[in-house]
């Protein structure tokens, strides 16, 4: 029976879906699919601690200003990569956690400001050891990332940009920790330039990706119902 | 049929759903029938223009039908439905508001140039059939039959500045048909 209060389309349309209907796999939750993310990013971290030319890390891992630097580094990625997985899914959007990801990692910075200062080196000593780090967070950020726009997409995200955001967000974080263990220089400036920026520009890029590339799933073919269609 | 209990009635929807998950296409055909005058009156408050408004009822229902995957059984249906009803209606009224800053309201159609030789009325007819039903009503009324725009706008049962917005718009459209 046609319901009341329905547009004269109704019918037509909702013959159009069903006949369109298979059977689909419902999409794991999102606190699962955080979880293997996760593995993947402990992961990430774990090879960057394997090939990384810090050799004092376990003397670093007992200094409270360097572990409260990895761990809200950390608390970043996860915070944004839990907001963007359910930002995947209409309903379960949680600004709250993609905010206290950005906190987190805001407070992050501020303490690797509390750090001493190291020497003075030269402008191109700067930039030469600097953009090898910022070539390693976008190398260990770019798998995470991948693998999760592609877990995203999956889904259906209704803000682009901000799930992208989130993404890109909670990838390169992830990044920048495990250059983080891997790169022996400390000094405040270095990390919050080479360390850290390259996360914010990979963030601005990742939101410009997200609000194209996650909204695929909207721009479906319009369906010209036949009482608009041609005679 | 609608049932009188909120719960028993949100929880038998999650259950449809549920089956149409897995394919069950009567089950699918019921909620959508029971979703419909919910979707429509959501939209109806949130997009203006009537012919927006059954725009946007098509395209929420396309987008739950494209992300009937991302729903979890074990939740209510209606936030997840309501997300992506919020989100559609929500671009309609942006795009309406961007579309209407833009729009320059005539009285008149474009003078379009007709080629040596082309019958221009099967031309015409044919382009016609590619405007929306309210459009072509829009053009019937106030061109074909001549009526004032008065008149047409109340023939058509809309308003004035209604009328001429779908007459605009079929012109437009037309210009870039024939």
């Amino acid at each position: 029976m046609t319901p009341d209060r329905t547009p004269p389309l109704h019918d037509a349309l909702v013959a159009r879906l069903k006949a369109d209907l298979t059977p689909v796999r419902p999409l794991w939750a999102p606190s699962v699919r955080l979880a293997w993310w996760l593995v993947l990013a402990g992961s990430v971290i774990a090879i960057a601690m394997e090939i990384g030319l810090r050799h004092d890390l376990a003397t670093q891992l007992r200094r409270p200003l360097y572990l409260l630097q990895l761990g809200t580094l950390l608390g970043a990625g996860t915070a944004a990569a839990g907001a963007a997985f359910r930002g995947a899914v209409p309903g379960r959007e949680n600004r709250p956690m993609g905010y206290l990801g950005l906190v987190l990692g805001l407070l992050s910075g501020a303490v690797v400001l509390s750090e001493p200062a190291a020497d003075a080196v030269s402008v191109g000593r700067f930039m030469e050891s600097g953009l090898q780090c910022a070539f390693c967070v976008t190398l260990f950020g770019l798998l995470p990332w991948v693998v999760m726009l592609a877990a995203v997409a999956r889904g259906a995200p209704l803000e682009g940009g901000a799930t992208g955001a989130q993404a890109g967000g909670a990838a390169f974080a992830i990044g920048a920790v495990a250059v983080r263990v891997a790169c022996p220089i400390d000094d405040p400036l270095h990390v919050l330039t080479w360390h850290m920026a390259p996360v914010l520009v990979w963030t601005a890029l990742s939101a410009a990706v997200g609000s194209v590339w996650l909204m695929r799933w909207r721009r479906v073919a319009r369906w010209i119902p036949p009482r608009y269609g041609p005679a | 049929m609608e049932s009188g209990d909120p719960d028993e009635g949100g929880s038998r929807r999650a259950g449809l759903m549920a089956g149409a998950q897995q394919g069950d296409s009567s089950a699918y055909g019921e909620l959508l029938n029971e979703i419909g005058p919910m979707v429509m009156s959501f939209v109806r408050r949130r997009v203006r223009d009537a012919d927006d408004a059954q725009d946007a009822y098509q395209e929420v229902f396309m987008a739950l039908h494209r992300a009937r995957h991302t729903y979890d059984p074990s939740r209510p249906l209606e936030p997840w439905l309501f997300a992506i009803a919020r989100r559609v209606a929500g671009d309609h009224e942006r795009r309406r508001i961007v579309r209407r800053t833009r729009e320059v309201l005539i009285d008149c159609p474009p003078e379009i140039a007709i080629e040596d030789g082309a019958p221009l009325k099967p031309r015409l007819e044919q382009a016609l059939r590619g405007l929306s039903a309210a459009q072509r009503e829009a053009i019937e009324l106030l061109k074909l039959d001549g009526l004032p725009t008065e008149s047409a706008a109340a023939a058509a049962g809309t308003t004035a500045g209604a009328l001429k917005v779908r007459a605009h718009r079929a012109y437009k459209l037309l210009r870039q048909l024939l």
